[in-house]
């Protein structure tokens, strides 16, 4: 009676060559798919990328609480005039050339849309001299107009553009002039 | 879900028909102790800790101020960054490989379910950790590639309304991205592999006497393996990040981020749902892949009346099933009791207890032995003939059953037909390639078992003293098991006077055990072929009448086994 010796089955000097030729074949493969070239295919064109973030010019709703209203609420809650705000949207308009390549609307951030706005889009345009002309305005007028201490409600940028292929022309919003500027 | 789960039986089916071949190929080329396949779980492990060291090496070099160029000056080290670069990133590729391969296998082998739940859910998300750790270090090197994969990152989690601005405007050029992200990055791509070795831990919580390295032949290989191509093959450098410029070409790999083409194409929700929907269904495959009820066999049971509380079988448990309770009727004496939520009913009990006292219904001591006496009776081996007893996974068995007319598995078939048998016989002798062996002396014949592990060795001495020339347990490869430490309690049961042993009064020159894997055929033929040979030189086996085997250890004074039970 005797254990299985556990000797390995490979003997044939073909197997183990053909054994050696696989694992190194394996160890091949793996190092081949580690760096497998992948054409993301946008390098041929360039873009347009507007982003910024800003606070918008809010709308306050005020009113008077009615005696009832009132009444059903704890003493330190009575207050006597209640305000609500929120930002209203603003549309986003993109021209190249004079043809319009984006037209949206943008709502504030939050569940109340009382946050600030962000503003995130990025265009394609093929490489090139452009004339580019951005707006950005509020669609409804907010309280108070646009003074010095007030969130823009208008913004513009109309600017001639040049752009290699792959680069992007970065618009963003410069807080400090309260204005867009191009990067 | 009757009809989701035959179905899976049949995608089961599909992945055996696809595993089988694999394994042969590699059991052929590499012998079973050098078969990745079989041990691609350890792999893993082994893996984990090349990540680990490298990864240590990798760190101390590394500056979150300035990413891509820290790595690209670890590249061009002279003698030891590139390379350790190279190993880092092959061996998280290999890893990833491995962990698919160890799934696939365990779902192929119908062992994604039941007991197995936990290991199949663990797996997936040390799977899971895995990737996105790798993600976390593709972003750190902050070339194309990584921009690309950070950008997605960030249009995936901005759909997410958890945070309080989008994540996705850091990467849009309006300022230098913030060290912080650099910081965070390389926080996550540590801790996450951390917390991967107490999953790790989880993992194998289920098992008794887990091994997690892998055979030494295999292990040098594979290291060997990575570390020819690390120095031959290193990773180069690919240009940095540049948020102003569009990407036109980067370089993917393909195991970590072989989705990119695919979800830069898709809204971002979308990803989510598919995303979701996979991972769902990958982690709820022990409910889909469960087999219909009554092909699920039933757990080990005790019978309290034969146990003498030897706890031999709780010793032998591979999962830790088996727990030792006080016997009420006898202060200080203890019975064995198995927990059918833990035992995956292997039946690997069966096998170790000498009183025949446990097992799964129909796989215990005294359930073989009433097999073997029918298989006895009707093939009646001779003295010049070889009774392969083949466990249905490995080299004679696979082949026996593929060949068999049964439905079912032949160790399942309670009485096997002489029809049946000779046809397993001729498969496996077919597949075994043994004719020229059975020119020489008689035809070998083949005695299917489900699992050599729990093969009562009784069984042996049965075939042995009822007049075959010789007995030829034909097991699984030790570490490939499909019920874990069989093969291993066999050899110790048959040579090393493990409970249940195998007699003294067994004549040892007629009992054999070879390891053999489906495609190892040459080493069960060499063996069949060298007992022939002895035989020949030996006295003519005698066959044994009335032959009676012990199935009784202990008996109380009446002479009745003793009575138990909680």
């Amino acid at each position: 009676m005797t254990r299985d010796p556990g000797a390995p089955s490979v003997r044939n000097p073909l197997l183990i060559a053909l054994a050696v030729g696989t694992a190194l074949l394996a160890a091949f493969a793996v190092a081949a798919l580690t760096r497998v070239p992948y054409t993301v295919g946008d390098g041929d064109l360039a873009a347009v990328r507007l982003t910024w973030r800003m606070a918008g010019q809010a709308i306050e709703d005020c009113r008077t609480p009615s005696e009832e209203e009132l009444a059903a609420r704890p003493a330190h809650m009575r207050q006597t005039e209640v305000c609500e705000s929120h930002v209203p949207p603003y549309r986003l308009r993109v021209q190249v050339d004079g043809e319009t390549i984006e037209d949206i609307l943008v709502l504030a951030g939050g569940a109340h849309e009382d946050n600030p706005i962000y503003v995130y889009s990025e265009l394609r345009v093929a490489p090139g001299p452009h004339e580019l002309s951005v707006v950005f305005a509020q669609e409804e007028q907010a309280d108070g107009g646009a003074g010095d201490s007030m969130p823009a409600d208008r913004l513009e940028l109309h600017d001639a553009i040049d752009l290699a292929p792959g680069q992007v022309a970065l618009v963003t919003y410069d807080r400090e002039a309260r204005t867009l500027v191009r990067r | 879900m009757t009809a989701i789960r035959r179905l899976a039986a049949r995608l089961r089916s599909a992945c055996l028909a696809i595993l089988a071949p694999a394994d042969r190929a590699m059991n052929r080329l590499f012998g079973h102790e050098g078969n990745p396949l079989y041990h691609s779980g350890v792999v893993v492990v082994t893996l984990l800790i090349v990540l680990l060291l490298t990864g240590v090496y990798l760190l101390i070099f590394y500056r979150i101020g300035d990413p891509h160029g820290s790595v690209t000056r670890i590249t061009g080290q002279t003698f030891t960054g590139g390379w350790i670069r190279a190993l880092h990133r092959y061996a998280s590729d290999v890893a990833v490989v491995a962990i698919a391969v160890h799934a696939f296998r365990l779902f192929a082998q119908n062992r994604s379910w039941g007991p197995r739940a936990l290991a199949w859910v663990t797996g997936l998300i040390l799977l899971f950790v895995l990737l996105i750790s790798g993600w976390t270090g593709y972003v750190m090197v902050w070339d194309v590639q990584a921009q690309l994969l950070a950008v997605e990152g960030a249009r995936w989690l901005d759909v997410l309304p958890i945070f309080s601005e989008p994540i996705g405007r850091a990467f849009v050029g309006e300022a230098e991205i913030p060290a912080a992200f650099f910081f965070l990055n390389l926080f996550a791509h540590i801790a996450l592999p951390i917390g991967m070795f107490i999953v790790l831990w989880l993992h194998v919580s289920r098992l008794a006497r887990p091994v997690l390295s892998p055979p030494r032949r295999l292990l040098y290989g594979v290291l060997g393996l990575l570390l020819l191509i690390s120095v031959a093959w290193p990773i180069g450098m690919e240009p940095v990040a540049d948020p102003l410029r569009l990407p036109e070409r980067a370089v993917l790999d393909v195991f970590y981020t072989f989705w990119l083409p695919v979800t830069r194409l898709m809204p971002a929700w979308t990803v989510w749902v598919a995303g979701l929907g996979l991972s769902g269904v990958a982690l709820l495959a022990p409910v889909w892949s469960r087999p219909v009820a009554e092909e699920v066999r039933e757990p080990s049971w005790v019978n309290p009346r034969l146990c003498t509380g030897c706890e031999q079988c709780y010793q032998d448990c591979p999962y830790e099933a088996i727990a030792m309770l006080e016997r009420t009727d006898r202060a200080g004496h203890f019975y064995g009791h198995v927990d059918p939520a833990v035992c995956v009913s292997c039946g690997i009990c069966a096998g170790s207890c000498a009183p025949m006292g446990v097992g799964p219904p129909g796989m215990t001591g005294r359930d073989q032995l009433e097999r073997v006496e029918e298989w006895l009776e009707h093939m009646k081996p001779g003295p010049d003939q070889v009774v392969l007893v083949a466990c249905e996974h490995g080299a004679a068995g696979a082949a026996a059953t593929a060949e068999s007319l049964s439905t079912r598995p032949l160790s399942e078939v309670a009485a096997v037909t002489v029809r049946d048998a000779e046809a397993a016989a001729r498969g496996a002798m077919r597949a075994l390639d043994a004719a020229p062996t059975a020119a020489v002396f008689g035809q070998p014949l083949v005695f299917t078992v489900p699992c050599a592990g729990n093969l009562h060795t009784s069984v042996v001495e049965y075939i042995v003293r009822a007049g075959a020339g010789a007995a030829l347990v034909v097991a699984c490869p030790p570490r490939d098991c499909w019920n874990r430490e069989g093969p291993k309690w066999l050899i110790e049961r048959m040579y090393e006077n493990r409970e249940a042993e195998l007699k003294a009064r067994v004549d040892r020159r007629r009992v054999r055990v070879v390891n053999a894997a489906p495609g190892e055929e040459r080493r069960v033929r060499a063996e069949i072929a060298a007992l022939g040979e002895e035989l020949a030189r030996m006295e003519a086996a005698e066959a044994e009448e009335g032959i009676r085997i012990d199935t009784i250890c202990e008996l109380d004074e009446s002479g009745q086994p003793i009575e138990a039970g909680p």
